[in-house]
């Protein structure tokens, strides 16, 4: 049986966060660990260390990318969301050392796996 | 004639008249001899009195002229002689006489012959040579009808015709030398001068009588020989006083020296020194002229200015001389030119009255000129006595009192002429009071002149003291100063006008010199209250030491550029109060002339701080409009997104995964269903508040009120509204409900108060909406520091209200918003209510 990949959710909005753990669970995720905000999310993918993070661009203390620099080169892939359409952030996404970035809204096991290497 | 020749003539006219008288006395000459003696006879009388005036007047030919004829004349007493060589010799050389005669004749007074009466003398000279030696070459008997004479020695010829023609030629010819000279005597007598005329005229009398007795004897005697011989007695006779005449003509000299002594007594009586002169001269047409040394120029005895004497061609000059300056000149006869002596005598005889008389001249030049001055001068003189009635006056007095004659102004008061009625009391105390020293004085008084016109005159008085010092006249003079009173009068009012203007007026005003250096009076009121200085300390410090120091040099070149008559554009400095306060003041600086002329700065400035500070406010306030904007878009924004976006992002995963649960799991598809409702229900909750909070529907379709009872419903604490029903303009009823809105968050963010109290009326008197808001919370609201109250300030202020907040700590917080309501915004009140 194949391992399922692990990932962590960092989103403020708890609905989301539930609602996203239902689905990619239903697709095969395995997700590990959630986190509210951008401090959250640093601890909690420093110590378990998933094979996948959804880091949401918007968070209460930093955004999605000052997250992104603060993991650095040894960080696991990231997939950026978030309920804005990514030409919103212009051309930050591709300089992030983001995988991808995926709407809230089109959110799916299959589109994560489609940015992973 | 020297006095040798002299003697040696008179010598030979003794001989030749000795030989004369024997030939006569010792020869029978019967009727003849009586003639004969009265031709030697006035040969005597012209040697006689030739020797006379010769000897007197040696300077004069007059004298040896007449000798000459009295020592020809004696040649023909030959013709008495019985010897017939001698007789006819005689009768030869017997008219020879007249030649020296005739030049005598033509000669006086002067005893110079005038060129152009040389031909006459010749003429006679021809006559009486050719005539008788013609007679005695062809007529035998030369002396018509003398049985006693002998027969001509000469005779050439004894043609009876010849005989006959000869003396006829003669006598014919002799007639027109003496016609000759008749009428050139009787030109030269009318020619004459008077004086000339009183000399001559004796001397041209007898000549002609004697001419004519010749003449007329020549021609009578063909007809009768008695009437012949009584005309040659009267030409004799004639002849004989003729010497007389020139005698008394060459020795007028003579005679008038004698009158010196009668001009000295004249002179002395008071006789007027120019008819003194002129009877001592015999001249009665003499004039004087005196020497001014003041006009340089020649005057008569009026002070009248006269021609050079020198330069006067018909009459001559002798110039007076008295301390060896020259004084004056008698202006003579050329007559008198040879008594040269004469005039001399007389005018030194003269020279101290000519003094006098020059000295009385000059004065009266000088009191002409003074007359004329003061009666062309513009300024009223005039003299009064010590009772103050005028005694004199100038021209300008008559033209300005116009009472042209001067019987109307002589005699009476001087302030009756000059001195309106009621400044008349005044002025007689004021000239009352000066007696009897009346000093010198000034003073200014309005009289109405003959036109009608009220004048204005600055008098100063002087008095005149007799010899004992005592005050006898004052003289008055006055200048009319009406013109200069005006514009003085004139030039106060506008100096006046623009003094209220620059003193009332709220601008600043700064005059300064050249150098930024205010001047007297140089800051009007406005400057000195706004700034606080006392005017006093301003005069002589710079302007530049009340411009804040980063200001200065702008000032400085400013000021110099006026300075140099170049206005300046209006600029913006600080300008420092007594306090060491700024005001920001706009201000120009332009090149002005000051009331004497004198080049001047003139700055002119307006107070500009408070509009500065509301600028800067309305800045503030725009800045905050503008940001609070912002945060607003950026709050809606932030809460569409949070909120709707969210749970519609959720919705969306939570209804995929639900269809993905459909078949494998249905129960577990409702589950995640019925959340999904909720989500959504939510999500349109959230819509809704977020739609509510952009602009309440309510508001637009009910009004005021029912909007502010659905803000009022939402509010966590009590809130007792009273609102007006009537609908307001929609942009009053906006901003009541925003402020409202506002006022109420911040007494829940804030105030801690358990109620509030909101209250807005249209009131009518003002034209505004108030809106109070009230609660009972802790209070020390402070709007500087952004409590939320700020926002409020702004709202109203863009509306042109006004905000005022009371709170005490302690004591709750109240708001007054005033929104003034113009009339055009009445018109777009909605009418009804919609949904």
């Amino acid at each position: 049986m194949e391992t399922q990949p692990t990932i962590v959710i960092v989103d403020d909005h708890p609905s989301f966060r539930r609602c996203a753990r239902a689905l990619l669970e239903a697709d095969g995720f395995s997700v590990v660990g959630e986190a509210e905000d951008g401090e959250g999310a640093l601890s909690v993918i420093g110590t378990l260390r998933p094979d996948v993070v959804l880091l949401d661009v918007q968070l209460p203390d930093m955004d999605g990318f000052k997250v992104l620099e603060r993991l650095g080169d040894d960080a696991p892939p990231v997939v950026l969301v978030s309920s804005r359409d990514a030409s919103d952030y212009n051309g930050l996404i591709s300089t992030s050392g983001a995988r991808g970035f995926i709407s809230k809204a089109e959110l799916s096991g299959s589109a994560v796996r489609l940015l992973l290497p | 004639m020297t006095r040798g020749r002299l003697a040696a003539a008179v010598g030979l006219a003794a001989v030749l008249y000795t030989v004369a008288f024997w030939l006569v006395l010792t020869d029978d000459l019967a009727e003849r001899k009586t003639l004969v003696l009265l031709v030697a006879a006035t040969g005597i009388v012209f040697t006689v009195t030739g020797a006379i005036a010769a000897a007197n007047r040696p300077d004069n030919r007059t004298g040896a002229q007449m000798l000459a004829v009295g020592l020809v004349w004696s040649l023909g007493a030959l013709q008495a002689a019985d010897d017939a060589v001698l007789f006819t010799l005689g009768y030869a050389l017997s008219a020879l006489a007249f030649v020296p005669f005739t030049l005598l004749i033509l000669s006086y007074p002067t005893g110079r012959l005038p060129g152009r009466d040389r031909w006459v003398v010749l003429a006679v000279l021809a006559v009486v040579t050719l005539g008788p030696l013609a007679v005695v070459l062809f007529d035998p008997t030369p002396i018509a009808n003398c049985n006693d004479c002998p027969e001509s020695a000469f005779l050439v010829t004894d043609s009876t015709a010849l005989a006959r023609a000869a003396p006829l030629a003669y006598a014919l010819l002799a007639a027109a030398v003496a016609s000759a000279l008749f009428v050139r005597l009787v030109r030269r007598y009318r020619a004459a001068s008077p004086p000339l005329r009183r000399v001559v005229g004796p001397v041209y009398l007898f000549t002609l009588e004697a001419l004519a007795a010749l003449v007329a004897s020549g021609i009578v005697s063909a007809f009768s020989e008695s009437a012949a011989l009584w005309l040659e007695y009267v030409a004799l006779i004639s002849l004989a006083l003729m010497p007389l005449a020139f005698l008394a003509g060459i020795l007028r000299t003579r005679l008038a020296r004698a009158g010196i002594a009668d001009l000295a007594i004249a002179l002395g009586n008071g006789k007027p020194l120019r008819d003194a002169l002129a009877d001592a001269l015999g001249d009665p047409s003499l004039e004087l002229a005196y020497w001014s040394p003041q006009h340089e120029a020649w005057v008569d005895e009026e002070g009248r200015e006269l021609a050079d004497p020198i330069a006067r061609g018909a009459r001559a000059a002798a110039f007076v001389e008295h301390g060896g300056q020259r004084v004056a000149a008698l202006i003579h006869d050329r007559t008198l030119t040879d008594q040269r002596g004469l005039v001399d005598a007389v005018a030194a005889t003269a020279s101290l009255a000519f003094e006098k008389e020059r000295l009385q001249a000059e004065i009266r030049a000088q009191y002409r000129f003074l007359q004329t001055i003061i009666d062309t001068a513009p300024s009223l003189l005039s003299v009064v006595d010590t009772e103050g009635r005028i005694r004199n006056f100038n021209r300008a007095v008559e033209v300005a009192s116009g009472l042209e004659e001067r019987s109307r102004i002589e005699g009476r008061y001087f302030w009756e002429i000059f001195i309106d009625p009621d400044e008349r009391d005044e002025m007689v105390g004021r000239f009352r009071e000066a007696s009897p020293g009346f000093p010198p004085s000034e003073y200014e008084n309005t009289f109405t002149d003959a036109g009608g016109q009220e004048r204005v005159i600055a008098w100063q008085t002087a008095p005149l003291f007799d010899e004992h010092g005592n005050v006898v006249r004052i003289i008055a003079g006055g200048i009319d100063i009406t013109e200069r009173k005006r514009r003085e009068v004139e030039l106060q009012r506008q100096w006046d006008f623009a003094n209220v203007v620059a003193s009332t007026i709220p601008s600043f005003v700064v005059v300064t010199d050249h150098d930024a250096v205010i001047v007297p009076h140089g800051a009007n009121r406005a400057f000195c209250a706004a700034f606080a200085w006392p005017v006093e300390a301003l005069v002589g410090s710079s302007f530049l030491d009340l411009v804040a120091h980063d200001d200065e040099f702008a000032a400085r070149m400013a000021i110099a550029g006026a300075a140099n008559g170049v206005p300046q554009s209006e600029r913006e400095s600080r300008w420092l109060t007594r306090d060491g306060g700024e005001r920001t003041v706009a201000w120009t600086a332009t090149p002005i002339l000051d009331q004497w002329g004198s080049a001047r700065v003139l700055l002119s400035g307006a107070d500009i701080t408070e509009r500065k500070r509301q600028e800067e406010e309305v800045r503030a306030s725009r800045t905050r409009i503008v940001a609070a904007t912002d945060a607003a878009r950026r709050r809606l924004e932030r809460n569409l997104h949070d909120g709707a976006q969210q749970r519609l992002a959720a919705l969306s995963l939570s209804l995929r995964l639900a269809e993905s649960r459909l078949t494998s799991d249905v129960g577990q598809a409702a589950e995640i269903l019925v959340t999904a409702r909720s989500e959504l229900a939510q999500a349109l909750e959230e819509l809704r508040e977020l739609a509510r909070g952009l602009h309440p529907n309510v508001l637009t379709d009910r009004g005021l009120g029912p909007a502010l009872e659905a803000l009022v419903g939402r509010s966590p604490i009590s809130v007792a509204i009273d609102v007006p029903e009537e609908r307001l303009p929609p942009a009053i009823e906006a901003a009541a409900y925003y402020v409202t809105a506002e006022a109420l968050t911040n007494v829940v963010k804030y105030a801690g108060a358990s109620e509030a109290t909101v209250q807005i009326a249209h009131d009518d008197e003002q034209g505004a909406v108030v809106i109070e808001v009230g609660d009972d919370g802790v209070g020390g609201a402070d709007p500087s520091l952004g409590s939320g109250l700020e926002g409020l300030v702004d709202r109203v202020e863009t509306l042109d209200g006004t905000f005022e907040i009371s709170s005490p700590p302690g004591a709750g917080t109240r708001i007054r918003a005033t929104i003034p309501v113009r009339a055009r915004e009445w018109d777009t009140a909605p009418a009804e209510s919609h949904r």
